[in-house]
């Protein structure tokens, strides 16, 4: 991961900065200094981050203008449908282009922006690589593995993960489940179940807690809210429904 | 004479009722609780509970829905403070100065001045309600459609530079971004699909509810769980109420945001959220160079300005919703409904046809008033211990508090979609340094002023552009502000830091 890409430890990038003061040691440390997002330095990693930002957002103004001008104009072209979205995606490419200008005059480069997705992909394959080590310490394994920003990316590509896989179950999977008790019908849906199972991972993987806890904080907190929803609000449940 | 004898009919029918009592209570205690829940509106809040008041007699009723109204625009100030996310939209700002706040132990403080202010914000709302019926509504009724497309821009355009105010362009690439997606759907004049790309489920357009949920409840969670040591709220409590002096420091910028927030509200469609934007942002142009240096991090007279201004929308958004039978808003659209399902037709002769009802209505407010801070204040506590566990164990809790919200205004699972790409969103956009506000206020705005831009061209048409100018002198003062927005942003502000 990235630590191999920096293989001094920070102490000792700060010492060999004051101890010489050659221009290939003050560049090399300007440079870490970037990576780390540090001083002038994180300046420079900010306007990368600008610059890429504003490519992005500049080509997504341009797509909604293309769109826009292809909407019929059922009446006048003064109530076109496609005439304020034409007007926001016009100004939008504007602002895009001068964040992008000031992003290059503070120093940016179009390959300065590249480091980001790079942190990324590494996080990606440290969390596969992580999975494969097993169950339920994939945060630990990322955790010893990385180093500080990019096991940071790690749990938060994880996190994403989880909350994309939560989400998707509960879209796809849809049942309910009646439990007549005599004088009240319980009902427990798909949303509870998966969600239960969904939070008390989160919390196994985040708040560390024993997985019994964890499940058991789960599974109040879950089927509180739903009695509330269900029961109070008369709100069916995402997959009761 | 008569209004007199009504009035104190009413107090009488009021003071001897213990059902309407409850019935307030029950509604202003469910309000705040489900405003504090992390993006389940007012609106939801209202449109939800209407079911509640169908077995409750018309006064019960009414009484019931008010207290659900006061106490839910109070709630939202609650998880902004506490958990970095926003109750109800028009909260933004208070979480903006609250949570900041909060992570230096004044959560308790914070919350406290929300509630003084949101009182003090009720009551000038009531006030101006009973005092100045007839001009309140002439200025509301001056704004057309001109005037309501640049009253939209003008909320849009101080929001990105008030949220991002090192660099107002990302603020505003924020909220164009918003605009965007708030034209996704059938457009409004003439039924033509907008970025649709053939799917029906985008045809009703986005909804603000899953995007505002999306970009602060899940961007947060995604933000703050990763983190090694997240922040961590103290537990302890502090102070609560802010001192008297400083409520006497604040009686200033309370009356003007009041003022400011009664005559948002009395505008068709201009809801809390653009109330509470436009008194944040004059408070800080009005503040002392001190008190100016804090906007942002942490200001008590910023939080004041935001919660009296969106509390005094409530008696605001309720000027022509009685006397119109035009809401102000969409929480004041559900009262409407709530009376409509009691046979009361609001309108110029609610009156005639209900004798005594607006002073009911008056004095409900007054009393929903009361139990909010009352409630509010017994709820401080509670909240911040709550809110003080551990983010590792309080954020995965809220995530399905997040997906039923979501979910839950139009039994939708295409809502909760739209709520993780927004959560996504919200995060990268974050991680890039731009603020989420705007994009928010710009989803909810978008529609009300792509509407109206394209009414009011059409109008030019007949009349000319020049002469509209001329003619609609609002319109051209709000268009000059509009313009000096965008100057101070770009030219002011960060010193050419656009």
């Amino acid at each position: 991961m990235t630590s191999s890409s920096s293989p001094e430890s920070p102490a000792e990038s700060r010492k060999a900065e004051t101890e010489s003061d050659s221009p290939q040691v003050q560049a090399a440390a300007e440079s870490r200094q970037a990576r780390a997002g540090r001083g002038e330095g994180r300046d420079l990693a900010a306007a990368g981050k600008d610059l890429g930002a504003a490519l992005v957002i500049a080509i997504f103004a341009a797509l909604t203008v293309a769109f826009s001008v292809r909407l019929d104009v059922p009446g006048s072209i003064s109530t076109a449908p496609g005439l304020f979205p034409v007007i926001v995606g016009s100004t939008l490419f504007a602002m895009a282009a001068v964040l992008g200008w000031r992003a290059i005059r503070a120093g940016a480069t179009f390959g300065s922006f590249g480091g980001m997705p790079r942190r990324w992909a590494n996080a990606f394959r440290a969390i596969g690589l992580a999975g494969e080590a097993g169950g339920g310490k994939v945060v630990d394994t990322v955790g010893e593995t990385g180093g500080g920003e990019a096991r940071e990316s790690s749990r938060t590509a994880l996190l994403m993960g989880l909350v994309t896989a939560y989400v998707l179950l509960v879209g796809l999977i849809n049942f309910e489940i009646s439990l007549p008790l005599g004088f009240f019908t319980a009902r427990i849906s798909s949303y509870e179940v998966i969600s239960v199972v969904m939070v008390a991972w989160i919390l196994r993987l985040f708040w560390r807690a024993h997985p019994a806890r964890c499940l058991i904080v789960a599974l109040v907190a879950v089927e509180v809210l739903a009695s509330i929803f269900r029961y109070g609000f008369g709100i069916p449940m995402p997959a009761g429904y | 004479m008569e209004a007199l004898a009504q009035i104190q009919d009413q107090l009488v029918l009021i003071a001897f009722d213990p059902w309407l009592w409850a019935a307030c209570l029950a509604g202003v205690t469910l309000g705040i609780l489900w405003g504090a829940m992390p993006g389940l509106s007012t609106t939801m809040a209202m449109t939800l509970l209407i079911g509640l008041t169908v077995g409750m007699s018309q006064y019960t009723a009414i009484m019931f829905m008010l207290g659900v109204y006061t106490g839910s625009v109070f709630g939202g100030a609650i998880s902004a403070v506490l958990v970095n996310i926003p109750g109800t939209p028009d909260a933004v700002p208070t979480m903006i100065e609250g949570y900041k706040l909060a992570r230096r132990g004044e959560g308790g403080l914070a919350l406290g001045t929300a509630i003084s202010a949101s009182f003090v914000g009720n009551w000038v709302g009531i006030l101006l309600l009973i005092a100045l019926i007839p001009a309140i509504l002439f200025m509301a009724l001056q704004f057309r459609s001109w005037e309501m497309f640049l009253l939209s821009l003008w909320g849009i355009a101080i929001c990105g530079s008030m949220s991002s105010r090192e660099a107002p362009i990302k603020g505003w690439i924020s909220g164009w971004i918003g605009l965007l997606v708030s034209f996704v759907g059938l457009d409004a004049i003439h039924g033509v699909s907008r970025f649709t790309f053939g799917s029906f489920y985008l045809d009703d357009g986005i909804g603000f509810i899953p995007v505002l949920i999306g970009l602060f409840g899940v961007s947060e969670i995604l933000r703050v769980l990763p983190q090694r040591n997240p922040p961590q709220l103290p537990s302890e409590v502090g102070p609560v109420l802010p001192s008297l002096n400083a409520l006497v420091r604040y009686l200033r910028p309370s009356f003007r945001s009041g003022i400011i927030g009664t005559v948002i509200g009395a505008i068709p469609g201009a809801g809390a959220n653009v109330a509470s934007f436009f008194a944040y942002d004059i408070g800080r142009r009005r503040a002392s160079k001190a008190e100016r240096a804090k906007w942002g991090r942490g200001s008590y007279e910023a939080i004041v300005c935001s919660e009296v201004a969106n509390n005094a929308n409530v008696g605001g958004s309720l000027l022509p919703t009685i006397s119109l039978g035009i809401p102000g808003n969409a929480p004041a659209a559900a009262i409407l409904a709530a009376l409509q399902l009691k046979s009361v037709v609001p309108g110029p002769l609610i009156q005639v046809e209900n004798p005594g009802l607006i002073y009911f209505i008056y004095i409900g407010l007054i009393i929903a008033n009361f139990f909010m801070y009352g409630m509010a204040i017994a709820l401080i506590k509670p909240c911040v211990k709550l809110f003080s566990l551990p983010k590792t164990l309080l954020m995965p809790v809220i995530l399905p508090i997040c997906v039923l919200g979501a979910f839950a205004v139009n039994l939708n699972i295409f809502d909760v979609y739209v709520m993780l790409a927004s959560g996504l969103v919200g995060f990268v956009l974050h991680r890039f340094g731009f603020p989420l506000a705007p994009m928010v206020l710009a989803v909810i705005l978008g529609p009300l002023a792509d509407e109206n831009l394209r009414r009011a061209l059409l109008v030019f048409e007949d009349t000319g552009i020049l002469s509209v100018l001329w003619d609609r002198k609002l319109g051209t003062v709000l268009l000059l502000v509009v313009l000096y927005t965008f100057y101070d942003g770009i030219f002011r502000r960060g010193e050419s830091k656009v």
